[in-house]
């Protein structure tokens, strides 16, 4: 199985973690060499063919289950994107994760989560992707609650699994659906199975399932929470793992939704979802949050590129979306480092004090916005142009405009400098200390996002087999973006760069944007919905102690037979030899009288 | 085919080297030598019937011994326990004396799976049960009682065979191991009387109800080493003849013994597990625990189809592991004197290791995925339900419900937090264990190479059925 062996490496460090645990710096470069023999692994399998291979799990009563693993353009696409972050991602945790004691947990939680994502990617069927995506769901709960003394990951960490729980019972019954009407797993014989109205439900549970993974309306409370857990876990989350398995899923079996005109609920959804988030974005003053909110943006507009049935468009903001979003958490772990770990916005400073990483900072936030030639360019283009019908469009452009608002001012705001020289002096002191393996990897990053920008042109090539489509960028939709994006820059640099007071505007703009109001209500429903369980548990818990005395009841009853039993069993054995004499006779009476 | 012809006989040779060098180090007084020799020959065995076993040869070697995949996954299987074994009982005082025993356990071992006729499987019984007889009695004084109680309740068990193989032999003519001739399974009162006799012979040594009263006794008299050898493989011994003779000698009475069997089978596992909720002492636990898990194993041979076979040998794959791993720790924690259950309160925090494989052995004993334990109930229940038999089925599924109950106990007793001194650990014991956890871990999770093993062995036991 060459395309399992890329997951070995990751899977040996996370086991020898814990047993490592006293020495934790063997731990975390264990972990870094893993995870590059893992990349040079998924290199190789680049070049092996492309074609899928099965291992049987188990066979049992004539029905044979496998997990299949495929390593199509698809595949092999995600593939690259973990396997290039993985290991940047644990270079930054080596600076980043400074408490001894808790390494080894961490480096195994990490390894395990990248491990899982990476048998997603590969997955050719649903039995081998519904392991990586149960993984990835229980390893991201450990990681976002990953600070368990403190109050709020716990709390987020619950929030995040309950959702991604509730998207998992609709995978395993799109599974049930789908194995009892067709009767297989494999993802290559569901693209070629005849539509349905069972085929029909089972995409819609998976789209929700996809939805709760991607953190799409309604289900995307969870992820600005999972802000709770360390810097390089958010990176990771939302760059190449768990938000990405969602779309790509939907991506990997776009032809039924195509065939089953599902697209419109795609891009329905996916609108809703990137408003909710852009408007959020605009109105968060968490610097992590806001991030969240822009990948919950990102995200809606995949899924958006997807229903209008452009894959090419989808996937080339998947890719490079999971490089400017890791490069913006890394700088702005760097921020909050240097600041105490301070998260609201208006007291983070000096970020352009230290060049190295206002100067990476700014690539970052030049890709995000949409500015030409840096690599998010491409992304935001491409799914404005995916869109088929003007109104689609006029609202694309309007988000990208309020996405390059609400991204200059996550630039801007930490930029000013303290009141007190003092206090500036110290702020820049403590920057010249981020150490060299939090910054290395955000140079790489840094060069990556711009060069990625090739994507552009390798993309359609490589996805050729999937969509005949070819993407056209006209100077009229570049221009008009890049009108937008700077339209947005200049509101940015006129509200928050040339108006001193910025921290006024925090009481302002809640009013201003209305959304900020999304999470109370989204939160607000939650609740409700948790309260109506809460009831229904009520209920059953009363069934419940009535079940226990008739359950108590019996269990008396069984224990008084145990105990006639050691009477009999007494050691004398002339008795036991009684026994075997009734027992033949029992036996021929069985036989004599049937 | 030459190559397997030698591969073949290199195997029958280990074997019989194996009793030889038990003599050379009993003689000798040297311990090292039998566990060098012990472990050096039973691996030798054991890759020899992996070939074996993989390659799918079937033919039959000097008359006597029957090389097909039924018998060489039972010897793969026998070798790796009596491994196992070996370096339990290296603690052992008298282990250079014990190699004998276990030297020529394991021509028993060879001879009852690959047997071309009744008296092979009758007389290989018979050696296996007369060397535990002496292994019981070998380990000290202390022991004799439990070594007459078995020896005394097996001469009984004998006897019957005996009996039953009287009754066989003037109306078939011949005890190969084949299909009965028609005068047999037309349904005489002798044949019936001789399937009976037969069935309760075995129900001793598999310790079916009501024929098992012996084994808490005996499991608590011998010594925990011997006591797993009883359990681990002994009983999978008597499982193997039953199964063989059953399947192959009296394959035209399923229809008469398919019922009693499925009785047998209920009766023991509500008998094991009921009385196994009120014992005091961790060995009872687990002897109580055995007798409802052949109860369980019994199952697949009531359902009397190939794919109940199949269930029944991946179940007795994994008890075999399981119990013998779960003895091994009893072992362990005996010489701290650590006995009741209440001696087991707080060992987590005495030994995590001791707790935490304890735990993963009773959870897939009482068949908890991923445990190699859940996929043996699995394949027994869903072979009941495919040859409709559904209510054994449930039956078996209230059953692991019950053991639940016990299991449970023990575990929840055991991680309670009380601040004693440290257990020390015993790499040997440790090293048994180990295996056990990754036997039951990992092919619990991964169990298709077992469960393609014994559909292979149960099919190729089937077709000697029903070649002429």
């Amino acid at each position: 199985m060459l395309a399992l062996l890329a997951i070995v490496p990751l899977a040996i460090a996370a086991l020898l973690s814990p047993i490592l645990k006293s020495r934790y710096d063997a731990v975390r470069y264990l972990s870094l060499a893993a995870s590059i023999v893992s990349l040079i692994l998924i290199a190789v399998l680049g070049t092996a063919p492309a074609g899928t291979q099965s291992i049987t799990w188990f066979s049992i009563g004539g029905y044979a289950f496998h997990i299949t693993t495929q390593t199509y353009a698809l595949n092999m696409l995600l593939l690259y994107i973990i396997a290039i972050i993985t290991p940047l991602i644990i270079a930054y945790s080596i600076g980043f994760m400074g408490v001894p004691s808790e390494q080894a947990r961490y480096y195994f939680e990490l390894d395990i989560f990248a491990a899982a994502m990476m048998l997603f990617a590969m997955s050719g069927n649903f039995i081998a992707m519904l392991i990586g995506w149960e993984m990835l769901g229980i390893t991201s709960y450990l990681l976002i609650g990953f600070w368990h003394r403190r109050d709020a990951p716990p709390n987020a960490a619950r929030k995040a699994i309950t959702i991604v729980f509730i998207g998992d019972m609709m995978m395993l019954a799109a599974m049930v659906i789908i194995w009892v009407s067709y009767g297989t797993f494999n993802f290559s014989l569901l693209l070629r199975a005849q539509s349905s109205a069972a085929l029909y439900i089972a995409m819609l549970l998976v789209m929700f399932a996809a939805f709760t993974k991607s953190a799409q309306f309604p289900f995307h409370e969870w992820l600005p929470d999972a802000m709770e857990g360390p810097t390089p876990v958010s990176a990771f989350l939302h760059s190449s793992t768990m938000v990405k398995a969602g779309v790509f899923i939907i991506a990997a079996l776009l032809p039924l939704y195509m065939e089953l005109h599902m697209g419109t609920l795609l891009v329905i959804f996916g609108i809703v979802t990137a408003i909710i988030g852009v408007l959020n974005a605009l109105a968060e003053s968490d610097i992590k949050r806001i991030l969240a909110y822009s990948t919950i943006e990102d995200m809606g507009l995949m899924f958006v590129a997807l229903g209008f049935g452009s894959l090419i468009a989808a996937m080339l903001l998947f890719v490079v979306q999971a490089f400017y979003k890791a490069l913006l958490f890394m700088n702005a772990g760097t921020i909050m480092r240097a600041n105490d770990e301070s998260r609201s916005i208006h007291a983070l400073y000096g970020s352009s004090s230290y060049k190295p990483l206002f100067i990476v900072m700014l690539i970052g936030v030049l890709s995000i916005a949409g500015i030409f030639p840096i690599s998010g360019f491409f992304g935001k283009l491409g799914v404005e142009i995916s869109a088929t019908s003007i109104y689609a469009y006029a609202v694309l452009l309007a988000i990208d405009m309020l996405s390059s608002i609400y991204i200059f001012k996550w630039l801007l705001l930490p930029m000013r400098h303290q009141s007190s020289v003092y206090d500036q002096n110290a702020t820049a002191w403590n920057y010249k200390l981020t150490p060299k393996s939090m910054m290395v990897p955000q140079y790489l990053l840094a060069g990556i996002v711009i060069a990625a920008g090739i994507a552009y042109i390798y993309i359609p090539s490589m996805l050729g087999s999937y969509s005949s489509a070819q993407m056209h960028f006209s100077v009229v939709g570049a221009s008009a973006e890049t009108v937008a994006v700077v339209l947005g820059a200049f509101i940015a640099l006129y509200i928050f760069k040339l108006h001193p007071y910025a921290s006024k505007l925090k009481e302002k703009h809640r009013y201003v944007f209305l959304s900020a109001y999304n999470s109370v209500a989204s939160n607000a429903v939650y609740y409700y919905i948790g309260k109506a369980f809460l009831i229904l548990s009520k209920a059953f818990e009363a069934f419940d102690y009535a079940l226990l005395g008739f359950a108590s009841a019996g269990g008396r009853s069984f224990v008084m037979f145990g105990n006639l039993v050691r009477k009999v069993e007494n050691g004398q054995t002339n008795i036991y030899a009684i026994a075997f004499v009734l027992g033949i006779m029992l036996l021929l009476i069985m036989v004599l009288f049937k | 085919m030459a190559i397997m012809h030698i591969i073949s006989l290199a195997l029958v040779f280990a074997a019989a080297l194996l009793a030889v060098f038990g003599i050379a180090s009993a003689m000798a007084k040297s311990r090292r030598f039998a566990l060098a020799s012990g472990m050096v020959l039973l691996a030798f065995a054991a890759i020899l019937s992996a070939y074996l076993l993989g390659s799918g040869a079937n033919y039959t070697m000097l008359g006597i011994v029957h090389i097909y995949p039924f018998s060489m996954l039972f010897v793969l299987l026998f070798s790796v326990l009596m491994m196992l074994i070996e370096v339990l009982s290296f603690a052992s005082k008298n282990f250079a004396g014990m190699q004998i025993l276990i030297g020529f356990a394991f021509i028993a071992l060879l001879v009852v799976p690959s047997a071309t006729s009744i008296i092979e499987i009758f007389i290989g019984l018979e050696l296996f049960s007369v060397m535990v007889t002496f292994m019981i009695i070998i380990e000290g004084k202390s022991h004799t009682e439990a070594a007459v109680k078995f020896f005394v309740l097996s001469a009984a068990s004998i006897a019957l065979f005996s009996a039953a193989l009287a009754l066989m032999l003037p109306y078939n003519g011949s005890m190969l191991l084949a299909p009965a001739s028609a005068s047999l399974a037309a349904g005489s009162a002798m044949l019936l009387l001789a399937l009976v006799f037969f069935i309760a012979a075995m129900s001793f040594d598999t310790a079916m109800f009501p024929f098992n009263l012996w084994v808490p006794d005996v499991y608590e008299g011998a010594s925990a080493n011997v006591t797993a050898t009883i359990a681990g493989i002994g009983k999978k011994l008597s499982f193997v003849a039953l199964i063989e003779v059953l399947f192959v000698f009296f394959a035209s009475s399923g229809s008469i013994y398919s019922p009693l069997l499925a009785l047998l089978s209920v009766l023991t596992m509500f008998y094991g597990n009921f009385a196994a909720m009120v014992q005091k002492r961790v060995r009872r636990l687990f002897a109580y625990s055995s007798i409802s898990q052949a109860g369980y194993i019994m199952i697949g041979v009531a359902v009397a189809t190939q794919y109940g076979v199949e269930a029944s040998i991946v179940q007795i794959i994994a008890h075999a592991f399981m119990i013998i791993g779960a003895f091994a720790l009893i072992m362990w924690l005996e010489t701290i004197n650590i006995r009741s259950i209440d001696d087991y309160s707080g060992l987590a925090s005495r030994s995590r290791f001791a707790a935490v494989s304890l735990t993963i052995i009773m959870l897939s004993m009482a068949g908890i995925p991923p445990l190699l334990g859940f996929d043996g109930k699995l394949l027994l229940f869903s072979s009941a339900i495919s040859a409709n038999m559904l209510i054994l089925a449930v039956l078996g599924v209230v059953n692991s419900f019950l053991s639940i109950y016990y299991y449970g106990k023990l575990i929840s007793v055991m991680f309670t937090q009380k601040e004693r001194r440290r257990i020390p650990l015993n790499i040997g014991i440790a090293a048994v264990v180990v295996v056990v956890l990754a036997v039951v871990v990992v092919l619990g999770i991964y169990p298709e190479p077992v469960i393609h093993a014994a559909s292979m062995a149960s099919s190729s036991l089937f077709s000697l059925a029903s070649s002429p």
